[in-house]
């Protein structure tokens, strides 16, 4: 059966169907949970929470050809949230191998997209990260295309500012 | 233009890619999280329907009173009662009115072939009327949509202040308890006897059902108590108008002074007392307060209507409020946010010209549907079609969400929402005797 027909059953309440699209789904959520909380554990309990506040509103997803645009977002909310609510400090398991020097920029990266203020940082990972179209963008987001490609300038920019700026030094 | 940034955000979206998915754990999560829902959901069922003027409290965290588990096996095993269990173990009044028999078995059933609905029974009084029929089908609803029921009174129909009705969550059953909580705009004729409840129920089509009945109790008479006291509240001027004790429930008429610079929302502890220290608090499962066209609110307490104390004193020590310069105001056209309160609890989450969405942190439980209504920037309310409101309680901090779909589009922005509970609150003491 095609992704959109779960879908379709499953806001109608059909919790089986329901179940089957969060499988289908699940690898998805976890990676952007994981981009947002960078940790194992958070990030199969974000998947528990997103699958009930799913659940709950499921009757209210009107287009199911949107059903994975529509977790998604739930999913990046509940990890905005999770974030706001721990405060910033950095957790031991994201240090980077020191060798490593792509992975000091994935660290880099992880500092400066933290920095970024929860709008900024959501639209780059939708774009990069998820891949989202920019029209896709644009509909989850409900602001025109225009908007979407104007902010998106806009936080690369943050991100440029946040490397030259004190990128070489971030304290960590 | 951006190419370091983009080279490194792709790097960083490869490592995604490889990242280990601990697949099974995943599925325990998914299986744990429904679960998880339907805990709640079971809690929060009462589908609302909400005129204009009317708010609603969604269920909120009811305390219970005590009930023996040998008393309510009893009114479970009544026709018709097992709906109104859960009711009883949350009001007191409810489990008064059963206990003194107010509830009246009533006969009546109609069938359009496919779906059979047989009244069970009718607690009537003058402030409104609760239904409890059995919904049978041959084959079984799969997605039952129940329209909003009317109640009609010698042949005329009873204006509604709003009513509740559980959602049919046993779909697919062939046969399900079901319970209408109806509340009466005016005070009902206490000579009436001749009535008839019209419904809907849409599965793949649409079934009509007329059940006419009629009742042997006589309606029971509302006492009233016209008050007209203003109390001040941390410099708020409150005007208590009256107080109606009806079988259902008691009403508290309250106005607030136009001068005041704080909007009162909700009462916290309102209730009455009598001699004893026996305590009436507020209608917690069900409808919790109104607002009347003239801008009175009415609030609900739990009954004490057959107990008849000697002594009842009226009181309350703690309210919501928000100052009035404290606003919500969001243009839907251009999705932007105009204003929310500063205290920074409340955030808008989803902004389009048919919806709004929000969050608010509550700090705690909390319990109510804090959206009451919208007004454009003309000053004319904007149509309401629909509004929900559920609750994490996840560890750490608790949030309630709301939102407001909108019956069109047709309005002047800005729009400016109004409260109907805000986690602000203001102190007193507040003493009134009723006699």
């Amino acid at each position: 059966m095609e992704e959109t027909e779960w879908a379709a059953r499953a806001a109608k309440g059909d919790q089986e169907a329901f179940i089957r699209l969060m499988e289908l789904h699940k690898a998805t959520l976890y990676r952007t949970a994981f981009a947002f909380l960078k940790d194992q554990h958070a990030s199969i309990e974000a998947v528990q929470e997103v699958t009930a506040r799913a659940y709950k509103a499921v009757r209210r997803l009107k287009n199911p050809a949107f059903a994975k645009t529509w977790l998604t977002r739930i999913m990046i909310n509940y990890c905005q949230d999770e974030l706001k609510r721990r405060g910033r400090e950095p957790s031991s398991d994201r240090l980077p191998d020191p060798g490593a020097r792509d992975a000091y920029d994935r660290f880099e990266l992880d500092e400066a997209l933290e920095a970024l203020p929860g709008e900024s940082r959501r639209l780059i990972h939708l774009k990069y990260f998820e891949e989202m179209k920019i029209r896709e963008i644009a509909e989850l987001e409900q602001i025109p295309e225009g908007t979407v490609k104007s902010r998106l300038h806009y936080s690369l920019r943050q991100l440029r500012e946040f490397f030259t700026g004190k990128g070489g030094n971030a304290d960590v | 233009m951006f190419e370091e940034e983009e080279k490194k955000l792709a790097q960083k979206r490869h490592a995604l890619d490889h990242l280990e998915i601990p697949e099974k754990a995943l599925s325990h999560a998914i299986r744990a999280g429904v679960a998880q829902s339907e805990k709640k959901m079971k809690r929060a069922r009462k589908s609302v329907f909400t005129l204009a003027a009317v708010a609603v409290l969604l269920l909120a965290f009811v305390t219970s009173v005590r009930v023996s588990p040998a008393f309510a096996n009893m009114v479970a095993s009544l026709p018709g009662m097992s709906a109104i269990v859960d009711m009883i173990q949350s009001d007191k009044g409810m489990k008064a009115i059963i206990d003194n028999e107010y509830y009246e078995e009533v006969h009546a059933t109609d069938s359009d072939g496919n779906i059979t609905i047989t009244l069970n029974g009718v607690i009537v009084d003058q402030s409104g009327m609760v239904i409890t029929y059995t919904v049978d089908s041959a084959t079984g609803l799969k997605d039952p949509l129940f329209e909003t029921p009317e109640i009609y009174a010698d042949g005329k129909l009873i204006e509604p202040q709003g009513i509740s009705w559980n959602y049919p969550a046993a779909a697919d059953a062939r046969t399900s308890e079901q319970l209408i909580d109806y509340h009466f705009a005016d005070p009902l004729p206490i000579g009436t006897t001749e009535f008839e409840v019209r419904m809907q129920i849409r599965d793949d089509e649409s079934h009509h059902f007329r059940l006419p009945f009629s009742i042997k109790k006589p309606v029971a008479q509302g006492k009233v108590f016209p008050l007209d006291r203003t109390v001040i509240v941390e410099g708020q001027k409150i005007i208590i108008r009256s107080i109606t004790i009806h079988p259902l429930r008691v009403e508290v008429a309250v106005d607030f002074d136009e001068a005041n610079t704080m909007d009162i929302l909700q009462f916290e502890d309102m209730r009455i007392v009598d001699g004893k220290g026996e305590t009436w608090s507020s209608i917690r499962n069900g409808m919790s307060a109104t607002e009347e066209e003239d801008g009175t609110q009415i609030y609900f307490l739990q009954s004490n209507y057959f107990e008849k104390p000697e002594l009842m004193v009226f009181r309350m020590n703690e309210m919501q409020a928000i100052d009035k310069n404290e606003k919500l105001i969001i243009d839907t056209r251009l999705g932007k946010v105009i204003q929310t309160p500063s205290d920074g609890k409340l955030e808008v989450t989803g902004i389009s010209p048919r919806r709004i969405e929000t969050k608010l942190r509550t700090g705690g439980e909390f319990g109510y549907g804090y959206l009451m209504e919208a007004t454009d920037s003309n000053g004319k309310p904007v149509d309401q079609k629909s509004g929900g409101m559920w609750s994490t309680d996840g560890k750490g901090d608790t949030f309630t969400y709301n939102d407001m779909e909108f019956a069109d589009t047709d309005y002047a922005n800005p729009i400016t929402v109004r409260f109907f509970a805000y986690p602000n609150y203001i102190r007193g003491d507040v003493t009134l005797r009723l006699d």
